[in-house]
């Protein structure tokens, strides 16, 4: 490193001996994630082995009521659909649906006509077909969430890998730790492949857009390979592929159908981190304890029935809590006169 | 850090609020924790492992864990990164007697993470030694200084990074800088 700054000689000693010895090594991606998760259940294990310092209850009425009934989670819906009855793995699992959605897997003569419902499993090789008014969410067996807008067709290959063949579909593949291979979206436009991400690929009459919400998404087309981070819209037609700023991006449709949040029993500091997932907010405290205590409150009752952004006002109260958004930032503070939560 | 060769560093607040936060069950605490430890632990352990990263793996697992499991007993005595490395020593010792292997040539480190071992070539052990001192730092300055004359960040960028103001990213330079230098001349000292 130079001494651009007339820094004293012995600085620049410094920096000339850590630009010769170079970056610090890291263990390769994979060691640490497995340290990382066997640290990490270590870790709760640990936390489940001493008392927690509250367990509080508190349900508001609204929730009570909706708490009395069944309540399916999205990993009991799992669980149920992890086998065909023909005995194929499935590699995805219908968690929720809306209007009208149909399975086409070659079986000639359905009773039902393809209908589908949640928990049903699917093979691979098979396509979901939404209606206008229809869209569902599903969950991939590698741990991802893919949502199918209304008017898609999408068929679901071996591996990680879709087809869209119209329409939309929006794929949340996790935050990155632990990945396993890259989920790809084949469109006859391109090929789309994420690398940790939030993102939607929807596919017009004659153009294919890649729009990446977190993370980073590529599209493969015409022998070339165009990154897309967050906030940026790719466009893939006749003339080429154009990036473009994100504006204004319309997310509602898949917080529309976002899975259902298993609430009950969940720490408070898992509800917001479901939230900022689901939601793209950015979470702060008014005061740093909220923080702090809500790795040990634990939730009861249910949302189900309430969209991610809608779910605060639910919540929240519940614990003492209330907030306000600004800008993309939920503020949670302390409700006025409210003791801890 | 002392300057003085062998003094153990103390605790920082952020080392003692780190704690309370992991024991009071915070999930982002433990992602500080591991993301604050885990690759200087693995660096430490290493090389003290002939390059086996396996074993390396393997100890820093057990150290994290073990670790987890005594965080109630740590009385910040000691930083918690030096208290980490005494897992380590212990974790590495126990592999070579578990594996009726010897450690190669190895001049272990005795009381610190600034210390090397001392058997390859005079350019990878200066990299070697200047990239344990910076691991053995306190207070986030090894990576300052990496962002700052490896990385080539500017001072704003650093700043921007931290979430603080250029001053403050300056001032924390300073002290990074004034850090090293003793820690790295400490390091270099004949036994």
């Amino acid at each position: 490193m130079t001494n651009p700054g007339g820094t004293p000689p012995e600085d620049d000693t410094i920096a000339r001996l850590l630009e010769a010895a170079g970056p610090r090594s890291t263990a390769p991606k994979e060691r640490e994630d497995r340290v990382r998760d066997a640290a990490r259940a270590h870790w709760r294990r640990t936390l489940e082995a001493a008392p927690r310092r509250r367990t509080p209850a508190w349900i508001a009425a609204a929730l009570a009521a909706a708490a009395v009934l069944a309540i399916v989670t999205a990993w009991e819906l799992w669980n149920r659909g992890q086998r065909q009855p023909g005995g194929d793995i499935a590699i995805a699992t219908l968690l929720r649906s809306e209007g009208s959605i149909r399975r086409i897997d070659g079986t000639p003569h359905r009773a039902d006509g393809g209908a589908l419902r949640a928990g049903d499993a699917l093979a691979p090789g098979t396509s979901v077909e939404t209606a206008p008014d229809g869209r569902a969410a599903l969950a991939l067996a590698d741990g991802s969430s893919l949502r199918i807008d209304s008017g898609t067709r999408v068929r679901l290959l071996t591996g990680p890998t879709l087809e869209l063949e119209q329409g939309a579909i929006y794929i949340d593949s996790g935050p990155g730790q632990g990945r396993r291979a890259f989920l790809e979206v084949r469109t006859r436009l391109g090929v789309v492949r994420d690398i940790g991400t939030q993102f939607e690929v929807r596919l017009t009459a004659d153009e294919l857009w890649v729009s990446v919400r977190e993370g980073l998404a590529t599209l493969a087309t015409a022998g070339r390979s165009f990154g897309a981070p967050a906030g940026t819209r790719l466009v893939a037609g006749g003339t080429g592929v154009e990036s473009r700023p994100l504006e204004d991006p319309d997310w509602s449709w898949v917080l529309d159908i976002a899975p259902a949040f298993a609430m009950d029993g969940k720490t408070l500091q898992e509800y917001f981190d479901w939230l900022a997932r689901e939601t793209g907010w950015r979470i702060e405290f008014a005061d740093p304890g909220i923080a702090r205590e809500s790795s040990t409150v634990v939730l009861h009752g249910s949302v189900a029935d309430l969209r991610p952004d809608e779910t605060p006002a639910a919540v929240l109260p519940t614990c003492g809590l209330t907030h306000r958004l600004s800008d993309g930032t939920l503020v949670i503070e302390r409700l006025d006169g409210a003791g801890r939560p | 850090m002392s300057g003085k060769r062998g003094a153990v560093p103390g605790a920082t607040e952020a080392d003692r609020d780190l704690v309370r936060r992991m024991l009071e069950g915070e999930e982002r605490a433990f992602t500080e924790f591991f993301d604050g430890h885990f690759s200087r632990l693995y660096r430490f352990a290493l090389p003290r492992l002939g390059r086996d990263a396996d074993a390396a793996e393997e100890v820093v697992q057990a150290v994290l864990c073990k670790a987890i499991t005594a965080m109630k007993s740590w009385r910040g005595e000691a930083a918690l990164f030096t208290w980490l490395c005494t897992f380590c020593m212990h974790e590495i010792g126990s592999h070579y007697r578990q594996s009726g292997r010897r450690p190669e040539a190895l001049g272990l480190i005795e009381d610190g993470p600034a210390m090397i071992v001392a058997d390859e070539t005079r350019r990878s052990e200066v990299a070697m030694l200047v990239h344990a001192t910076l691991d053995g730092l306190r207070d986030g300055y090894g990576d300052v200084l990496e962002w700052k004359y490896v990385l080539g960040l500017s001072v704003d960028e650093i700043a921007a990074r931290l979430g603080v103001s250029p001053k403050a990213a300056e001032s924390l330079l300073t002290r990074a800088r004034q850090a090293f230098r003793e820690a790295y001349t400490a390091g270099r000292s004949p036994r």
